[in-house]
């Protein structure tokens, strides 16, 4: 394998995911470089949610395939890819509501535990450095997204701009190198929305990630990402930078132009 | 075996596989429109038959009001179960209702201990249902003909009650998706109602030709059967009344014809119907006639 | 430096080891000096506790619904019994068949027969476990307690080990007070422990949303799993101690009933509360006595009631009833009842006190 391969944090490589007879998405190539802020745009039912699946391991694909830094993760389970270094948040969010906002962070912590369950149990030395380093890591993530303040909150108890926040702490909590934004800015106001595309930028350059992300605010897109692929019926439309996104016929035809027709 | 065993075999194996399936699509109605093991039901099974019981020895009825009394009322305490302990759970995670359904079905039951006593009661058996009549070498009693055929006759009545009515589109409109039923104008509730008292009915009718067959009753004879009937309905796939008459038919076949061929294993006829569940769960999830996008996703 | 420490220590462990000692001296006094009526009582809560914690394990805190307890309960009686009976009582009870080499000759401790059937249960348990959590709610419920009554049916049928329907008679009465109330209040803080450490957060995680932990890098094989297998094995040595106290066993006693108990005791005392569940699984223990007096024949006031047996079943399902409907989360929810959350109780009486106030 060449050298260059290994400067992107993830590839796709002709993905192919078929429903039955419906081809969800169809010869899907991407090529993130690492540190990157990647953007993933297209209609409703492009197939977007549908390359995130696969790539966060929730689903198989049909053809293809993902490297994660060069090493192939098709057709690994969830937890195992999250393991090896992808966190992502869902687009209708999906906390642990029964859990305080920061158990839902703890959690987030587990996958990188040593201690043995019997070390936890009998509460050992290392369980319990490795307990008051998660404390201590999840209050600075808390501090970091802004919610130290209601850290003893049951998560469901949150406002819905909180939640999107505390879904990225979550995510950040498993030490990802990629973290995979489904719609972060969904249902948020344009206040909360500056607040949040602030978070990101500041989130990947703090702990040297590689953000790839969907998103239907064009807004949030067209400021954060340095790249971006557009998705229309499955199929990659156009691929650029987001000026070139933005003068690109096909793009404005289906997607932009057609949306704006349609509003107008 | 001699032939007039097997054949002997083969008729208790029709005749167990229909009232299993009488009680099989009881469980199916009810898990296609609310997903929830109805654990009553081989409770309101077990009661129907101290209904036509009582019938006739106290209130000394003839046997056709008393079971036609006793196919009534069943029908209504199966509607009036739902209305209490399952309508105000319908929006409560799905293990409550569950667990309801467990306290409705040790409630029943040991409600009947406490009424009926735990001693088992004789059933009557109107002379009608004994004229024996000769096949070749084997001579049978009319009931191992009327059991299949009623069980026959009713799914061709219950078909054309879920096909061809209107009660029975709305049952079917509440089955496929709740929420766009409500919002379509459909009234979910009475389709609920109906589906408790069909399927209690087709229990009582069940429980009824149970007591006719097997001539002891007791408090207790709902739980298994029950459970095993649920089992009959997974395993012909759930949510499909077919399914459920094959289900059950398939199973009572196979629980007499195991203990006939294999009478080395007859102790372990009661571990049959759950191995049966396991491997129908594990290999076949969606069971012998079920669809495949339709069950539990 | 380290006299700090050991100080923190005397501190924290303080407190317990005296509560832990006047525990045990008044269970010294309980075994000497009550009736043997209450003694058994206050065993049977014990090891209900123990049992109730175990299910809680499973279908409150990790949201898996099992209902297999009463299998597990068996596989630990019957192996406790079987190492602890002496070879002369086993040949006598096994008159029809005898019973296989080499359980025929051995007789082992109490504590290594326990142990022994924690595991084996353990065992059952991940048999059961694995194969069986890929369903959910409903349908793991009715797969569990399949397996539950195939191992009922097995125990029936293999004569040679269980001896069959007739059961084991003359089981060794190892059980006191003190071996159950351990058992209990090891129960007690392996919960503890377990729910409060990140294992615990993982497991709550799953019962929450299984989807978002499996993508936090949870593992749903393997800790449903754990919680499964731990479960199994805390009914496998409550079964042991069970039938040590009642000395008699049977393949019958292991039925779904049983099983009901067990829930019904975790549901009314909150599916996902420790406190609850040893609240409720010694209130229905206790209950569950008092209440025989209404299936016994009595007089009183020279008028003869006669007993009505399945009453106190009724009065059980009748309660469990109305907590689901009324109150679904029992008396507990998920809270705890502990010095903690007395302790926030009065501080949050007091900050509302001082806002009134100013």
């Amino acid at each position: 394998m060449s050298n260059s391969k290994n400067d992107f944090a993830l590839v796709c490589e002709s993905i192919g995911m078929q429903f039955g007879g419906l081809a969800a998405v169809s010869n899907f190539n991407l090529q993130v470089h690492q540190g990157a802020l990647y953007g993933l745009i297209g209609p409703n039912g492009a197939g977007k949610t549908t390359v995130f699946n696969i790539v966060s391991g929730v689903l198989r694909p049909t053809a293809g395939s993902v490297r994660l830094f060069g090493v192939d993760t098709t057709g690994l389970g969830p937890d195992e890819i999250a393991r090896r270094g992808i966190a992502r948040t869902f687009q209708n969010i999906r906390l642990f509501r029964n859990l305080t906002v920061l158990e839902n962070v703890l959690v987030g912590h587990h996958v990188r535990r040593k201690a043995t369950l019997g070390e936890a149990l009998l509460s050992l030395p290392r369980y319990r450095k490795e307990e008051s380093d998660m404390m201590c890591n999840a209050t600075g993530l808390l501090q970091d997204v802004g919610l130290d303040h209601v850290a003893n909150y049951r998560a469901s108890a949150l406002p819905y701009g909180q939640q999107r926040r505390l879904e990225i702490a979550r995510a950040l909590a498993t030490k990802p190198k990629v973290l995979l934004l489904d719609e972060p800015a969904a249902g948020m106001n344009p206040a909360e929305t500056e607040r949040l595309m602030q978070l990101i930028l500041d989130v990947r350059d703090r702990f040297n990630l590689t953000i790839f992300l969907i998103e239907h605010e064009m807004k949030v897109v067209m400021n954060i990402c340095e790249r971006m692929t557009v998705l229309d019926h499955g199929q990659i439309i156009a691929e650029g930078t987001p000026s070139e996104i933005q003068s690109n016929e096909k793009v404005i035809k289906a997607y932009l132009g057609g949306g704006a027709i349609a509003r107008h | 075996m001699t032939l007039e065993i097997f054949l002997q075999n083969v008729a208790n194996g029709i005749t167990l596989g229909s009232l299993y399936a009488l009680l099989a699509i009881g469980y199916t109605m009810v898990y296609g429109i609310l997903r929830l093991i109805n654990f009553a039901h081989g409770e309101i099974f077990m009661i129907s038959t101290y209904f036509a019981f009582y019938g006739i020895g106290i209130f000394t009825l003839p046997w056709q009001i008393s079971f036609i009394m006793a196919i009534v009322l069943t029908a209504l305490l199966g509607v009036v179960i739902e209305r209490a302990s399952y309508r105000p759970l319908r929006d409560a995670p799905r293990i409550s209702a569950l667990i309801s359904a467990i306290g409705v079905s040790f409630l029943i039951a040991n409600l009947g201990l406490v009424i009926f006593g735990g001693r088992p009661k004789t059933f009557y058996r109107p002379p009608l249902f004994q004229i024996p009549i000769q096949l070749g070498t084997i001579r049978v009693v009319a009931l191992f003909f009327i059991i299949p055929i009623l069980t026959l006759l009713l799914l061709v009545i219950l078909n054309y009650i879920v096909y061809r009515t209107k009660i029975g589109l709305a049952m079917r409109a509440a089955q496929w998706d709740f929420d766009v039923a409500k919002l379509m104008g459909v009234d979910v509730d009475r389709a609920i109602s109906v589906t408790f008292a069909l399927g209690s009915a087709l229990a009582a009718i069940g429980g009824i030709m149970w007591g006719l067959r097997f001539v002891e009753i007791n408090p207790n004879m709902g739980l298994f059967p029950g459970l095993k009937c649920f089992i009959a309905a997974v395993f012909g796939g759930i949510g499909n009344i077919d399914g459920a008459v094959l289900g059950g038919f398939l199973l009572g076949f196979g629980e007499i014809m195991l203990v006939a061929f294999l009478p080395g294993l007859a102790g372990y006829r009661d571990a049959f119907a759950f191995v049966l569940l396991i491997l129908t769960l594990l290999l076949r999830p969606t069971g012998l006639l079920g669809e495949k996008q339709r069950v539990r996703t | 430096m380290i006299g700090n420490r050991s100080n923190e220590f005397v501190r924290k462990a303080g407190p317990i080891c005296v509560s832990l000692l006047v525990f045990y001296l008044f269970l010294f006094w309980a075994e000497t000096g009550w009736d043997a009526y209450k003694v058994r009582i206050l065993n049977l809560s014990a090891i209900y506790i123990g049992i109730t914690l175990g299910l809680n394990l499973c279908n409150g805190f990790t949201g898996q619904f099992s209902l297999g307890i009463a299998g597990f309960m068996a596989v630990g009686a019957y192996t406790t019994a079987l190492l602890t009976m002496s070879p002369a009582t086993k040949s006598a009870v096994f008159f029809i068949d005898p019973l296989i080499w080499p359980l025929n000759s051995i007789q082992w401790g109490f504590l290594p027969a326990l142990l022994m059937a924690a595991l084996v249960s353990g065992f059952v348990g991940l048999l059961i476990g694995a194969p069986a959590i890929r369903f959910r709610d409903d349908y793991l419920g009715i797969t569990t307690l399949g397996f539950a009554e195939i191992i009922r049916v097995i125990f029936t049928n293999t004569r040679t080990i269980t001896n069959g329907a007739l059961g084991l008679k003359g089981i060794p009465p190892h059980t006191n007070l003190y071996w159950s109330w351990s058992f209990a209040l090891i129960c007690v803080f392996v919960m503890i422990r377990l729910t409060n450490s990140s294992y615990g957060r993982a497991l709550r995680a799953i019962r929450d949303d299984e989807i978002a932990a499996e993508a936090m890098g949870v593992n749903l094989f393997y800790h449903k799993c754990l919680s499964f297998v731990i479960s199994a094995m805390m009914a496998g040595v409550g079964g042991g101690l069970l039938g040590s106290l009642i000395t008699t066993i049977d393949p019958n006693m292991f039925r779904f009933p049983l099983t009901f108990t067990v829930l019904m005791m975790a549901v009314l005392g909150g599916l996902g509360s420790i406190t609850g569940s040893v609240i409720a699984a010694t209130l229905v223990t206790v209950a569950m006595e008092v209440l025989r007096v209404l299936e016994e024949p009595r007089v009183i006031l020279g008028i003869f009631l006669p007993g009505i047996p399945g009453m106190r079943m009724v009065v059980f399902s009748v309660a469990l009833m109305l907590v689901i409907l009324f109150y679904p989360k029992g008396f507990m929810g998920d809270r705890e009842l502990g010095l903690k959350s007395i302790r926030a109780f009065a501080a949050r009486f007091r900050r509302t006190f001082l806002h009134k106030q100013v």
